[in-house]
């Protein structure tokens, strides 16, 4: 039998970019979340430097993504509902508790690493208003470095659960085959960790004081979460049983999924073929790096917009163009925007003694 | 970061930042103070399991089904809570000439609806008659339950920015009258009953056809309460043919990009 659709509805997306920021935003800050933690208490003398720049990353992404996730929502105003009653069965329940919890914890968390980076309190007249502010963030001179490692646990737990929750709430959807499998989680953990990595990268190049002792852990650390990202992917594509083979379906009728496949096959190349050079120049770092997020972010991409063109019952695939307004490219450029803004103001705040070093 | 640095990044940031509230003033613009699902947010009818049996035989795909539901329940343009699909179908052998199938399609009412746990507010609920409806003044249109139905049943309505369905006019049935989709079908294909009643036309007329009564997506073990008479098994689940060209309009009508 041979059947073409002759007049059917085009059904338009219903989540929209704002849904990407959210998640990118939010790997953005769980993985910086884990890098710190891991590395606080592996290492017995902490790069001060790494710490730094993961407590910015974790503060202001942690910031930038529930404001995308807000604008997801159609009624961001009535979000007070998610609070009103108990919803056992919806993994969106649960993260609305989640979230806040990550909020204060990883708030609490980069605070408490860039306290000693904060100006200390003066009675010189001369100091700027930045100065000012600064000082009061600093809340006193007290000595709170014996609460960074407790801290570091609690929030990696609470990091662990928004990696979970984000990834459960996209996996539970049955009615999507691309997303209902086990390897979505660990692909955007990993993704997310390989992200983190490559920012704080950049990071490191952009904020003054760059170390290269803290670009060469860093490289570690991406060719670590590439070869984890890349394994999960391998292993969603050989064993999967309801996702993959729905993917393969797209790949042989639709040119933009095509295109997609080409796209993540490059990447993935160019990224291990310039992970295997044992002394990566540190142009080539930047290149690494930048080839890094842009992965993760078209991987959320591909995940959370194009897998909503694959029809749920239709033939084919619905067509999608990006808007130009906030529903659309407005939206990824101002959570962009607002991210840049956050790490500018907060990179202002602990300008001003760059020399100091934890006490332990 | 040196000064020009910072600069470069001060005057990108304050470009942008502001970008990032706009929605959510646009939205609080919008929150729209109709809510044409009022009527259906009762407890329903106790007793009562409401269920629609669609007779493929006797739809002509005339649509005005589409148009009475809309004129009933205005939801936005080019938004739809039920339309009728066309398909065209030959053998492989080309021998015969093609047939066309006209697909009503709508919201199944599911017994087992999995629009409803994945909610996060408890917005969308089934009533005690077994219809699934949602609370439009409770629902933060976080879209979940778009992506939870296995049958594109559901919409974020663009003047509401809430979830919207078909509620089988649950505010009409309520009063005593017939779904608009049902009291306008021109063949009479749609019969709309009470499912625990076995005198009720939908039981005699599923009883009467039991071999020839089909669900969409039998195996998503959501037990729809949507039947089909004279369907083939080929359209239970996701269709695998070719699709139709699709165009992707402007508000204003204006193609902007079409291909398969």
């Amino acid at each position: 039998m041979v059947i073409k659709e002759i007049f059917t509805p085009d059904i338009a997306i219903t989540w929209l970019p704002w849904a990407v920021q959210y998640f990118f935003m939010m790997g953005l800050a769980y993985a910086s979340v884990w890098v710190a933690t891991i590395h606080l208490f592996s290492q017995p003398k902490p790069d001060d430097r790494l710490l730094k720049l993961c407590a910015c990353l974790m503060l202001t992404a942690g910031i930038v993504a529930p404001i995308a996730l807000l604008a997801d929502l159609h009624q961001p105003l009535r979000a007070w509902h998610f609070y009103a009653q108990v919803r056992p069965d919806s993994w969106m329940w649960y993260g609305a508790f989640l979230l806040p919890v990550f909020s204060g914890t990883s708030a609490v968390f980069a605070w408490l690493l860039l306290r000693q980076y904060l100006p200390k309190h003066t009675t010189n007249q001369d100091s700027d208003w930045v100065n000012k502010i600064g000082q009061l963030l600093r809340f006193g001179d007290w000595n709170s470095d014996k609460f960074i490692k407790p801290i570091a646990l609690i929030t990696a737990l609470s990091a662990c659960s928004i990696a979970l929750y984000t990834g459960m709430e996209t996996m539970a959807i049955k009615a999507r085959p691309l997303w209902h499998t086990y390897w979505l989680p660990p692909l955007m953990a990993m993704s997310a960790l390989l992200a983190a990595c490559g920012t704080l990268v950049v990071l490191n190049r952009l904020l003054k004081g760059y170390q290269q002792r803290t670009q060469d852990s860093l490289l570690l650390w991406v060719r670590a979460s590439f070869g984890l990202f890349a394994l999960c992917l391998i292993g969603w594509a050989l064993f999967d049983k309801g996702s993959a083979p729905e993917a393969a379906l797209l790949l042989e009728t639709s040119p933009s999924w095509q295109l997609a496949a080409i796209w993540v096959l490059i990447t993935l190349a160019v990224l291990a073929l310039m992970l295997a050079i044992r002394h990566l120049p540190n142009v080539a770092m930047i290149v690494v790096s930048l080839t890094a997020i842009h992965l993760a972010w078209g991987f959320r991409w591909i995940v959370l917009i194009q897998a909503q063109t694959d029809p749920k019952y239709g033939a084919g695939t619905y067509l999608y163009q990006l808007p130009w307004g906030p529903e659309g490219l407005l939206g990824i450029a101002g959570t962009v925007g607002l991210w840049l803004a956050l790490m500018a103001l907060v990179s202002e705040l602990i300008r001003h003694t760059p020399a100091a070093k934890l006490a332990r | 970061m040196d000064k020009s640095k910072r600069q470069f990044l001060g005057k990108m940031a304050s470009v942008s930042v502001g970008a990032a509230l706009i929605p959510v003033v646009q939205v609080y613009a919008q929150d729209d103070k109709r809510s044409p699902q009022m009527h259906s947010a009762s407890e329903g009818q106790v007793g009562k399991r409401y269920g629609m049996v669609i007779d493929l035989r006797r739809c002509v795909g005339c649509q005005a089904c589409t148009v009475a539901c809309t004129i009933e329940n205005q939801p936005p343009l080019g938004q739809f809570r039920t339309t009728v699909q066309q398909y065209e179908v030959s053998q492989q052998e080309n021998t015969t000439p093609p047939a066309f199938l006209m697909l009503p399609r709508l919201c199944n009412h599911c017994e087992n609806p999995p629009c409803i746990p994945v909610c996060p507010t408890g917005a969308t609920f089934q009533r005690k008659d077994g219809i699934v409806v949602v609370n439009n003044e409770w629902c933060v249109g976080c879209g979940y339950c778009v992506q939870a139905c296995p049958y594109d049943a559901r919409f974020i309505n663009h003047d509401t920015n809430t979830a919207d369905k078909c509620t089988f006019c649950a505010h009409r049935l309520d009063a005593g009258l017939l779904p608009a989709c049902v009291e306008t079908c021109v063949g009479e294909a749609r019969v709309i009953g009470d499912l625990n009643n076995p005198n009720s036309q939908i039981s005699q007329l599923l009883a009467a056809n039991k071999t020839d009564i089909k669900v969409l997506k039998p195996t998503a073990n959501t037990a729809p309460r949507v039947f089909y008479i004279g369907m083939s098994s080929a359209f239970e689940d996701k269709i695998s043919g070719q699709a139709p060209v699709r165009t992707l309009l402007t508000d204003t009508g204006e193609e902007i990009h079409h291909g398969h």
